[in-house]
């Protein structure tokens, strides 16, 4: 390298003893840290499938993603959980997992996953899914790598195609929500949900230096998302995000078995695998294989 | 909207209790003397400080206080790190003034390039060109809740001949637990909040 330097140099001043030239190698390195008052965050994100009128709070979670951030190296996984995964929700026996938010709020619903994946959640984050399609256009659309083509009749007939694709707010949402024409249902519409929080990853990276990029975002996720969290504090978790390196990303779907309980179609998660990841990512942020 | 606020190293340097301890251990109990705000102000170029992005609400009262009081705490980090002190010299364990603690160990991690680390000892000198802050601001309810500072410093060294160019952006929010006004850096009239620097993002090239 330097050699092809000096040799661009001599090329391009042929008499260096005339003209003092202002060609220098520069060396320019690059550093970023954040502190959000823990090395490793867990924030629980869930899409709420509350109606119009109805408190999203007290609803049914119908995405849920436990999202753990390590700042000191900015490695980030996230923990698929499916909605129907039928465990013990403290206080009420067993339920369907996704019944806590409607039971207890998103406090017990951070109680819920904590006890299956073994890592409590420092934050539980809600949003309903027009609100989520707000979000995602606020920022422009996202892309996803989408392993299969699927279509829904009703949310999205006109289909996603495989391979790298762009998303509105509303495909977003779509993409994340169809689930019946998916060869593992639940547990490849979790799979996809994992894609699009990817995607709004890397839109946030590739603009978090832009002038207002971060501080709207801020104020849109205050505006559509149920959270007490002060803006200050919601704008470290952002740099947070951030400041997550994309190649250090893991994802992991807790798997299970579809059964019933009475006349209810749940699914039982392999609650041994839960733990694991759990256990291997609760102080680095990294699952090391699913 | 340029300010062009000439900004003391080292004047109030009150502790909170997020602050990083190493770096207010050396600055304990100590007041700011005329000689040392003498000193620091023939050695600094005058920071040339800018109000950048608005977004939401804030008073324009609370705008210029803020942007006031985060530049003094961002400049007090260039002060610290690369433009003040003595030459030569190994020690930058106390150039995170304003950090938190989290923060100013990530910081010390990444000491070559978040201080003069790398140069230190074989320099004697530093002439600042030019040293700027740019201050984007979060409101809500008419008061700022987070900013992000944006740093370009330009300085030759002395002794052993370099140049060097610190750009970047620190992320700051005002101390969680409520400090007072008027008892952290920048505050002087008592109508500011105590900001901290929670993260950075920070390129440093040099010849």
């Amino acid at each position: 390298m330097l050699g092809v330097v000096l040799a661009l140099a001599a090329f391009v001043v042929p008499d260096s003893s005339v003209a003092p030239t202002d060609i220098e190698l520069v060396r320019t390195r690059h550093a970023s840290g954040v502190d959000a008052g823990k090395d490793v965050v867990w924030i629980l994100a869930v899409g709420s499938d509350a109606r119009p009128g109805e408190d999203m709070r007290r609803t049914r979670g119908d995405a849920l993603q436990l999202v753990g951030i390590d700042t000191r190296t900015g490695a980030a996984t996230a923990i698929g959980i499916p909605r129907d995964s039928w465990v013990s929700i403290p206080g009420f026996g067993s339920e369907r997992i996704n019944t806590a938010l409607y039971l207890g709020g998103p406090s017990l619903l951070g109680e819920a996953v904590g006890d299956l994946v073994g890592v409590e959640p420092d934050y539980v984050l809600v949003t309903r899914f027009p609100f989520f399609e707000d979000m995602v256009d606020e920022i422009g659309g996202i892309e996803v790598d989408n392993p299969r083509p699927f279509s829904d009749a009703n949310l999205y007939s006109t289909g996603f195609a495989a391979g790298r694709i762009e998303l509105n707010g509303y495909g977003a949402m779509a993409f994340s929500r169809v689930r019946k024409t998916l060869p593992d249902g639940d547990f490849d519409r979790s799979a996809n949900q994992q894609l699009t929080l990817r995607g709004i990853h890397a839109k946030i990276r590739a603009n978090a230096a832009s002038p207002r990029f971060m501080e709207r975002g801020v104020l849109t996720v205050a505006e559509h998302m149920s959270t007490d969290l002060p803006p200050g504090e919601l704008f470290r978790l952002a740099q947070a995000v951030a400041q997550v390196q994309p190649g250090k990303i893991t994802t992991c779907v807790v798997q299970g078995s579809i059964g019933s309980v009475g006349e209810a179609s749940v699914v039982f998660p392999d609650a041994a695998a839960a733990r694991r990841y759990g256990d291997d990512a609760r102080d680095d942020a990294t699952i090391s294989s699913c | 909207m340029v300010v062009g606020l000439v900004l003391f190293a080292g004047a109030g340097t009150s502790c909170t209790a997020d602050r990083d301890p190493e770096t207010d251990a050396g600055s304990a109990g100590e007041q700011p003397t005329p000689e040392m705000t003498v000193q620091a102000t023939v050695q600094a170029v005058p920071v040339e400080v800018s109000q950048g992005s608005v977004t939401g609400q804030i008073t324009k009262q609370q705008r210029k206080i803020a942007v006031r009081d985060v530049a003094e705490v961002t400049d007090q980090w260039l002060e610290a790190a690369y433009v003040g002190g003595d030459y030569p010299r190994g020690g930058f364990g106390a150039s995170f003034p304003g950090f938190t603690k989290g923060a100013a160990k990530t910081a010390r991690g990444d000491g070559d390039l978040m201080t003069n680390a790398d140069l230190g000892m074989h320099i004697d000198g530093v002439q600042v060109e030019h040293r700027r802050v740019v201050v984007d601001l979060l409101g809500v309810d008419g008061t700022a809740r987070a900013a992000t500072a944006r740093v370009d410093l330009k300085f030759t060294t002395s002794g052993f001949a370099r140049k060097v160019r610190v750009r970047g952006r620190l992320f700051l929010t005002p101390a969680p637990d409520g400090t007072p006004a008027g008892t952290a850096a920048g505050t002087a009239d008592g109508s500011g909040d105590t900001w901290q620097v929670f993260g950075y993002d920070v390129a440093k090239a040099r010849s």
